[in-house]
């Protein structure tokens, strides 16, 4: 049986993170935490379900608690499910209040927020000699695709073990092609963003949420554009926003199949179904082309920077 | 979690009885690029004429190197290049540029350097080594087909030993279709 008084804290409660959050409360986890410094948005609305029109301008956290706090629901040892909402960066959150928790479950879109959470819980584990571990599932979604990660600190892969795994974060084309050779838009956008920026503004960083700056690329795409024989009518500001701030559309699919497989390990953790040494532990998943996942086991990295013994 | 918590038990024990210690150490509160950077700098294996300076690495980020080419067209020269890593090293490059003025196909005159493992072709598991041979092999054998001086790539292509005296030039700090050039030989 699983333990009644099992708590979850899920990070991020975008569009994984409503996802994740549903699922557990489900699944009967009476002790909910969540975590999220971002606000509502109109856009958010199509995939992230626990939040109506009249919540724009809301913190994500607050109200996806609301939502299922309402729903009453009764979990393990008939224990009430209680969410509790953190509106607030998850760096910032001290060892303390992580350390009450069984399981974190992660929904996060950045690389560097997953790194800080993970070397948090490896310390964690080495500095209490073993004493405490706190299981993190991550979950990751970009377009399509997507992957859950089990990392059991100090006992198998961390996510920094998996690092040179990832794809590179911005598509980025050759420096000679953008200058002297350019074909694409992105092309184009890229030579302004590098190159001709600093050599007009030598004393500011380009910021696209600046209405002159990004009127400025928009004018100057548009010169360079006809200068070198490319389709101007692309040139559109919402496809510029777009490659400036290398947007891939989220899926509502390929998030509730990711959540759906972390709120799977979690079950297997709780259940005592999974085991440490040889259970797959790295899943990823592939909508592109039909359906396609696969998972292994991927080792751990005896000179891994934060959970190498070496260090 | 009955599982976990038997091996967390197992390897507390281990840990107690002291002829199986190993020591797990401290992590410290560095970040981990920068983990990555020191080990990154340890590896390192330079031939005698790259150089060096990390004195501000902990502080701003930047590495200094100094490539003096002892071979090829620019031969003699010292290349003083800066290369800024951000906290995504090395999920991300490190943004290298040449700090003086040279004339070069693959080298525009505000220093921005086409490398392909400095953008298309970068991976987490390239390191400081391999952007220094990268930098080495573009002052040893510089590129004609990919252009980011137009100029200098033409001149290249089309008579290579034009284009010898015209870097024997502008390394003396002397100036090519009106543009001067900063002196970096001695």
């Amino acid at each position: 049986m699983a333990d009644p008084a099992t708590s979850v804290l899920v990070l991020g409660a975008g569009g994984l993170g409503c996802e994740i959050l549903k699922n557990l409360a489900f699944q009967g986890v009476p002790t909910i935490h969540v975590v999220d410094m971002d606000i509502i948005e109109l856009s958010n609305l199509n995939r992230q379900f626990l939040f109506e029109e009249k919540d724009i301008g809301q913190p994500k956290a607050v109200i996806a608690a609301r939502y299922i706090n309402e729903k009453h629901l009764i979990g393990l040892g008939d224990r009430p499910v209680c969410v509790t909402a953190h509106f607030q960066d998850l760096t910032l959150l001290s060892d303390s209040f992580l350390s009450q928790f069984t399981l974190i479950v992660s929904g996060l879109d950045s690389i560097q927020a997953r790194r800080a959470i993970n070397s948090r819980l490896v310390r964690l584990t080495f500095d209490s000699g073993y004493e405490k571990c706190i299981p993190l599932i991550d979950g990751g979604s970009d377009g399509l695709q997507g992957h859950c990660k089990v990392i059991i600190p100090g006992f198998a892969a961390c996510y920094e073990c998996s690092l040179a795994t990832l794809p590179p974060e911005n598509e980025s084309y050759p420096l000679c092609t953008v200058a002297n050779n350019p074909r694409l838009p992105e092309h184009v956008i890229e030579y302004l963003l590098t190159v001709q920026w600093a050599q007009e503004h030598p004393d500011r960083s380009f910021d696209y949420s600046v209405d002159e700056h990004f009127q400025w690329l928009l004018n100057r795409s548009l010169e360079r554009a006809a200068l070198f024989k490319i389709d101007t009518s692309k040139f559109t500001a919402s496809f510029v926003l777009g490659v400036v701030k290398n947007i891939v559309p989220s899926v509502a699919s390929t998030n509730a199949i990711i959540a759906a497989q972390c709120c799977n390990e979690v079950s297997k953790l709780m259940y005592n179904d999974y085991d440490i040494e040889t259970s797959n532990n790295f899943m990823v998943y592939n909508g592109q082309d039909g359906c396609f996942t696969y998972a292994f086991v991927h080792e751990r990295r005896p000179d891994c920077l934060v959970c190498g013994e070496l260090t | 979690m009955l599982k976990l918590r038997q091996l967390q038990k197992k390897k507390q024990e281990d840990l107690a009885n002291p002829k199986n210690s190993t020591s797990t150490g401290l992590l410290s509160q560095t970040t981990a690029s920068q983990l990555r950077l020191r080990k990154d700098l340890q590896s390192l294996d330079l031939p005698p004429n790259v150089k060096i300076d990390a004195s501000s690495l902990e502080s701003d980020q930047i590495l200094h190197i100094q490539i003096t080419p002892d071979e090829g067209y620019y031969e003699g020269g010292t290349f003083k290049f800066q290369a800024v890593f951000k906290d995504t090293y090395p999920i991300e490059p490190p943004k290298v540029t040449l700090l003086p003025v040279v004339y070069h196909p693959n080298i525009d005159l505000q220093g921005n350097i086409c490398l392909n493992i400095l953008r298309e072709d970068w991976s987490p598991v390239l390191d400081v080594q391999s952007v220094i041979i990268g930098l080495l092999m573009l002052l040893l054998e510089p590129n004609a087909t990919d252009p980011l001086n137009k100029t200098a790539a033409e001149s290249l292509r089309t008579s290579p030993s034009v284009f010898k005296d015209q870097v024997a030039s502008s390394m003396r700090g002397g100036s090519l279709q009106g543009r001067r050039y900063d002196r970096i030989v001695c």
